[in-house]
Formats: C-alpha cells, sequence, structure tokens
C-alpha cells in the first residue's frame, strides 16, 4: 500500500538536490566558455544541462510515482515459485536492515580508508597484511595462525604475480626501508 | 566471413590465447560457484591483469573464458548447494537441486554440462551468422542513428527493469552518465568539467574503479551485512558426486528442448537490457507450460526438461548479449557493459567498424566462444567435484580478498589514492541504492554511453546539413529509432497505470458486492 515514505523516496529525494546541484554547475559553466566558443552549436555545457534537466524530471517522477508493493498478480504456482526463488536471491532492504550487520561494515570501510591512504608509505606487502588480517578479526575470525599465515602468503603472492606476470611496480616495502635499500 | 573465421581462428589459436582461456575458464568456474559472485564481479576483478596482458584481442578472449566460467560455475553451485551464484542460474536451482538431493547430483552436472554446451553453441552459431550483416547495416547510421540507437539501447534497459518501476532505471542512466561527464572525456568537451579544482578528477573517473565500486565492493559490503546471504534453503551440504551418465532416453528428451530454448535464449539475449537471467525463467515457464501432463508435474521436483531450459537459455542469452556489444558497441546488458569497459581500456574503440578495423578482435571473440564451450564441457567437467569442494571457504577470509582484489584492481589504474578512494565512495553509495532496490547496471550503461553519445550528440549538432536538432526529423531512421524509445519508456508505465486501475476497479467491485 501506499506510504509516504519509502526507500525510493528518500533516494529519489537526495537524487533530486544532486541533480539541481549538477544542473546549476551545468548552467554555471557557460562562464568559462572563451567567446569564441560561445556561439557554437555543440558547447561543453550542452550535454550537463539536457542531463540535469532530465535527471531533475526522472527523480520528480520517482518521488511522485505511488508506493504499491509489486504489482505482478501471482496466478499460477509457476508463477509463485518463481517468485519465492526470486525473493532468495533478493537482497537484504530497508525493511529489514536492523538485523544487518552495520557495526561491521563501518569498520570494514574505515580499514579501506586507512589501507587507500597508507599503501603508499607502508608498502604494498605490510599494508596488506594487515588489510587482510584485520579484516578477518573484523569478520569474528580467530583462528589465529592461519590468519597471520594466509595474510602474509597472499600479498607476497600477489605483489610477485603483479611484478613478473602483469609487469607492473608496486613498492613492496614501507617507502623509508625502500629509500634505504636505495631502490 | 570465411576469412574473418580464419583471422578469428589464427588469434585464438595460439599457445597464449588457449593457456589462457583456460585459466579464464578455470578461475571464472571457480570464483561464479561463489554466492554472490557472478559474472560481473569477476570480470570486474580480472580486467586489470586483462589490461596487462595489451595485446587486445587475447585479452579479450581471456575474459571471455572467465565469463562462461562464471556462468558455468554459478549453475554448479544451484545445483549442489542450492545457492545460485547469480540470478541467472536461479532458474537452474528449481530442478537441478531437487535432482541432485535424489541423489542424481552427477547426472544434474551433466545436464547442465550439456545444456550449457550446447545452448553456447548454438548461440555461437547465430552469431557467427547474424554479426557480419549486422555490422554491414551498422555502417550505413551516421552520428544521428548511433545517437538515436543509444538511446534506444539505455531506454530498453530501463523497460526491462522492475515491472512498472522504469523511472528507476531511467534515473540510474542518467546517474551513469553525469558520473561520465566529469571530467575531459568527450572530444567536445575542450575541457575538464566538474572537476572543482581537483587535479586527479580531470581525467574523469576510471571506468575500472567505477566497476569496481558498483559491482565488487558492494556484493561484498553485502556479504558484510548479511552473514545469511548465500545459504539459501538448502540444507548447507554438498552433495555427494556420484554417477555423471545419462541414458540415450534422457538425451532423446533433452534434444527438442535444447533446440527451442537455445533459439528463444539467443533472441532474448539480443534485446538489450533481457539477459540471461530473463531467457532462463521465461524458458523455464514455456517447458513448463507446453510439456504433456505428466512431465508437468516433475517440474519443481528434478525434472529433466525443467533443468535443460533455464541451462540452455542462459547460455544461449549469454552468447546473444554480444550481439549488440560486438556489432553496435551498445552493452546490453551488465556484464556486456564491463566487457566493453576492458575493450575501451585495451584502446579499442567499440562499434560497427570494429569488424573492419580489428577483425582479430572482433572473430576471436567469436571463435573463443566455441573454444570456451568446449574447454569447460572437457576440462572442468570432471574437475568439478574436486572445485566444489573449495566452495568451503569461510567468509571470514573471502570478503578481505574481494575487497583486497578489488582495491589492487582499482590502484593498478594510476596508482593513486584518490581511485581507491572514489571506489569506496561508489561502493557505500551503489550499497545504498541497492538497499533502496535500484537497478545497479543501469549505471554502468549509462557511464560507457555517455561520453559517446556525447561525441555522437556534438557531431550531429556541428553538421551543417542540419540547423540545431532538425536531424530528427530530417533523418527518418533517427525519427523511427526514437518513437522506439520513446514506445519501449512510455509503454511500462502506461501499463502498469492501467494494471493499478483494474485493480483498483476489481476491489471497489467487490467492495460494492459486500
Amino acid at each position: 500500500m501506499s506510504r509516504l515514505l519509502s526507500a525510493d523516496r528518500i533516494v529519489g529525494v537526495i537524487l533530486l538536490i544532486l541533480c539541481c546541484l549538477f544542473t546549476y554547475f551545468a548552467f554555471d559553466l557557460a562562464k568559462t566558455i572563451p567567446p569564441f566558443f560561445q556561439n557554437q552549436p555543440m558547447r561543453v555545457d550542452t550535454l550537463p544541462r539536457i542531463l540535469g534537466i532530465a535527471g531533475i524530471i526522472a527523480s520528480v517522477v520517482t518521488i511522485i510515482a505511488p508506493t504499491t508493493g509489486s504489482s505482478a498478480a501471482q496466478s499460477t504456482d509457476a508463477d509463485k515459485q518463481l517468485k519465492e526463488n526470486q525473493d532468495r536471491m533478493a537482497d537484504l532492504s530497508f525493511d529489514n536492515f536492523g538485523q544487518a550487520k552495520w557495526g561491521q561494515l563501518v569498520a570494514m570501510i574505515a580499514l579501506m580508508i586507512v589501507y587507500s591512504t597508507y599503501l603508499r608509505a607502508g608498502g604494498f606487502i605490510p599494508a596488506t597484511f594487515f588489510l587482510l588480517l584485520f579484516g578477518s578479526i573484523i569478520l569474528g575470525e580467530r583462528r589465529w595462525i592461519v590468519m597471520v599465515i594466509v595474510s602474509f602468503l597472499a600479498p607476497m603472492a600477489i605483489w610477485l604475480l603483479v611484478t613478473y606476470v602483469l609487469d607492473r611496480t608496486i613498492p613492496p616495502l614501507p617507502k623509508a626501508i625502500m629509500n634505504m635499500l636505495g631502490a | 566471413m570465411m576469412e574473418g573465421i580464419l583471422t578469428g581462428l589464427s588469434a585464438a589459436f595460439t599457445f597464449q590465447a588457449i593457456a589462457l582461456v583456460v585459466l579464464g575458464c578455470l578461475i571464472g568456474s571457480f570464483i561464479g560457484m561463489v554466492p554472490g559472485l557472478g559474472p560481473m564481479q569477476v570480470i570486474a576483478i580480472m580486467i586489470p591483469v586483462a589490461v596487462s596482458i595489451g595485446d587486445p584481442s587475447v585479452a579479450m578472449i581471456m575474459l571471455a573464458g572467465v565469463y562462461y566460467g562464471a556462468v558455468f560455475g554459478g549453475s554448479t553451485s544451484s545445483i549442489l548447494i542450492n545457492a545460485p551464484g547469480v540470478a541467472s542460474t536461479v532458474a537452474t536451482s528449481f530442478d537441478g537441486y531437487p535432482m541432485a538431493r535424489k541423489g542424481f547430483a552427477g547426472k544434474a552436472l551433466t545436464i547442465a554440462a550439456i545444456s550449457s554446451f550446447a545452448g553456447g553453441t548454438v548461440g555461437a552459431i547465430l552469431l557467427t551468422l547474424a554479426a557480419k550483416p549486422l555490422a554491414d547495416v551498422a555502417l550505413l547510421f551516421q552520428s544521428p542513428e548511433y545517437l538515436a540507437v543509444m538511446i534506444v539501447g539505455m531506454t530498453a534497459v530501463a523497460a526491462f527493469g522492475e515491472r512498472g518501476r522504469a523511472y528507476k532505471a531511467v534515473l540510474m542512466v542518467i546517474f551513469g552518465m553525469i558520473l561520465a561527464s566529469i571530467g575531459e572525456g568527450s572530444q567536445f568537451a575542450n575541457r575538464p568539467r566538474f572537476t572543482f579544482g581537483y587535479v586527479p578528477l580531470q581525467d574523469g573517473i576510471s571506468s575500472i574503479t567505477l566497476i569496481m565500486g558498483l559491482f565488487a565492493v558492494p556484493e561484498a559490503f553485502f556479504l558484510i551485512l548479511d552473514p545469511k546471504r548465500g545459504q539459501y534453503k538448502g540444507d548447507g551440504e554438498s552433495k555427494e558426486i556420484n554417477n555423471m551418465r545419462i541414458s540415450a532416453q534422457e538425451a532423446k528428451e533433452m534434444a527438442p528442448v535444447i533446440g527451442r530454448q537455445s533459439i528463444l535464449g539467443f533472441l532474448i539475449g539480443v534485446m538489450p537490457g533481457a539477459g540471461a537471467t530473463i531467457a532462463s525463467l521465461m524458458g523455464y515457464a514455456m517447458e513448463r507450460n507446453i510439456a504433456p501432463k505428466e512431465k508437468r508435474d516433475e517440474f519443481g521436483k528434478g525434472s529433466l526438461r525443467g533443468l535443460t531450459a533455464p541451462e540452455t537459455a542462459n547460455n544461449a542469452a549469454s552468447t546473444g548479449s554480444f550481439v549488440p556489444m560486438l556489432t553496435l558497441g551498445i552493452p546490453g546488458s551488465g556484464t556486456t557493459a564491463i566487457l566493453l569497459v576492458a575493450l575501451i581500456s585495451l584502446g579499442v574503440q567499440p562499434g560497427p567498424a570494429l569488424i573492419n578495423d580489428n577483425p582479430d578482435i572482433f572473430w576471436g571473440i567469436i571463435i573463443s566462444m566455441y573454444f570456451g564451450n568446449v574447454v569447460l564441457l572437457i576440462l572442468n567437467y570432471p574437475l568439478i567435484p574436486y572445485i566444489a569442494k573449495l566452495l568451503a571457504v569461510p567468509r571470514t577470509f573471502l570478503i578481505p580478498f574481494v575487497l583486497f582484489f578489488s582495491m589492487v584492481g582499482a590502484y593498478l589504474v594510476s596508482q593513486n589514492p584518490t581511485e581507491l578512494y572514489t571506489m569506496i565512495v561508489l561502493g557505500v553509495v551503489t550499497t545504498l541504492l541497492r538497499l533502496a532496490k535500484f537497478p545497479i547496471a543501469p549505471i554502468v550503461i549509462g557511464f560507457i554511453l555517455g561520453i559517446r553519445m556525447e561525441d555522437n550528440l556534438g557531431r550531429a549538432l556541428t553538421d551543417p546539413d542540419y540547423t540545431g536538432f532538425s536531424f530528427i526529423w530530417q533523418r527518418p531512421m533517427t525519427l523511427v529509432f526514437l518513437l522506439i524509445a520513446a514506445a519501449m519508456l512510455l509503454y511500462p508505465m502506461i501499463e502498469g497505470r492501467l494494471a493499478r486501475r483494474e485493480r483498483k476497479k476489481a476491489r471497489d467491485s467487490q467492495v460494492t458486492q459486500d
């Protein structure tokens, strides 16, 4: 049944705000175009303007569209079975997200940001060792010996693969040590 | 065509290419078995490897191998543990898992392998026949037609999305195009846009970073959020794989199903937006409806036809979805969109000119399909029982590894932490969008087509033959395409409205009767 506050509407409103901002900047672009290009039929801001306005329209439609449940009427057993099996593949949704492991997710995202920031300074192998080790810890793994071995061997293997098979360079050790080694 | 096939053969039958197809099939089947990780995630993770190979035809042949492997791996986990790795193999579990529970796991895997092989091969033959003529027609297109065909592709993706919710998909396509307009992409955007003075944004968002952020990272996030994800109704045990033989009687029953579903699946796959998932569900429903009464009752309880149909159809459709990708350069599905990202990252311009400019790539991919199907059948099939044992990787190790591979992949693009931050932000945004049930594949399709649409719009607008947007009515083909697009966009909305009105009427009449 129709609800005033639904996931569609929340996302719709956020995207509407973003599209309005985008449209503002798209129209603002005109100021940066040199006079010679001003009268060209195709300008740097032509498509962004169209996109911005189309985005606003699409978000408004998403917001005002009625939020009824699934529209497909289920008539036969096969349909029901299909539906049931599709539901098994379904994601979590806004309705049941209270049970989700949000703490673990936030911790993991924080870990990813730290890894991204210190990957270069910390060196690929040590940084990845800590990423994999702490990643497992966050998810509740406590088999320490397995964790340490896996976290140590995996970055070594991947580094060798990247360096010798893919022929790309990633500094394996912390910057300070690499500098000392004169690499 | 013969010449093309020979070119493809010489590209696909080098030692390097063969080794990489085999490797790709193995990696694909292994990762594809992991619930939640399907072709899109596997290919996304493998793109940096493909780009490092350098030779576009060999790299694409490998990725094609990864693709078939992943589709096949998804079927295996559907049958053995009732955990479809991806939506396109959900229908496989309807009858595959009951069959395995009855003690016929080996037979179910054989049926799946044969059906996949047949569906994929028939699809490849149809693709071989259709590719050249279609590409020839596409060569007649000028910028206005391209623009219009791209709009048709995008609206088709939206129209085949969630029923009555096409506007959500449209919004996602626009979102993807907005992301594409950041930085300097199009030749008409002669200076960086929307960078706000932030230098790393000048080149725009890298497409590899984008697909990692849209597909691989959110999948890992969902696995974190929902520990039960991927553990479906099955009893959690891998089934004993025993006798893998099928009888002549069973083969006879499969043959007509394979014949029908491979052609139907291929045709569904050709349509943009309707991929392997829709083909497999439609194939299942169709075979159920046309089966004789006593056979119909077996559906859902381990029916031979019920397993053959979706397995044939999804593989034929996967092959069919290469048609718009190879001939027009327009991705009809999330998976082909990701393959296009790979193609573009390898420095190849997709489009109808591909067949003439890079025949080795064009035909190499097609030939690799035959080859990949054979590899899957003879190499993977005996290995399944062993690969299936590896399924037991605990999520506490799996998730950090998926995230690690995604981050290494994005980092290799430019060795800049900005790529990683962008990927994390995209991952978080995508996770929220998926929670709100917004479709994700349209974002990558919008992203890929965004810049190319801008180029074609620019060429059409600056063409002295037309004034402004007059090309829309000056070129009849363009007009027809745009009308098709409008019809596709409006039809689901009108249909949804009509259905609601019908229901309301039915309710009202019920109320008055009471």
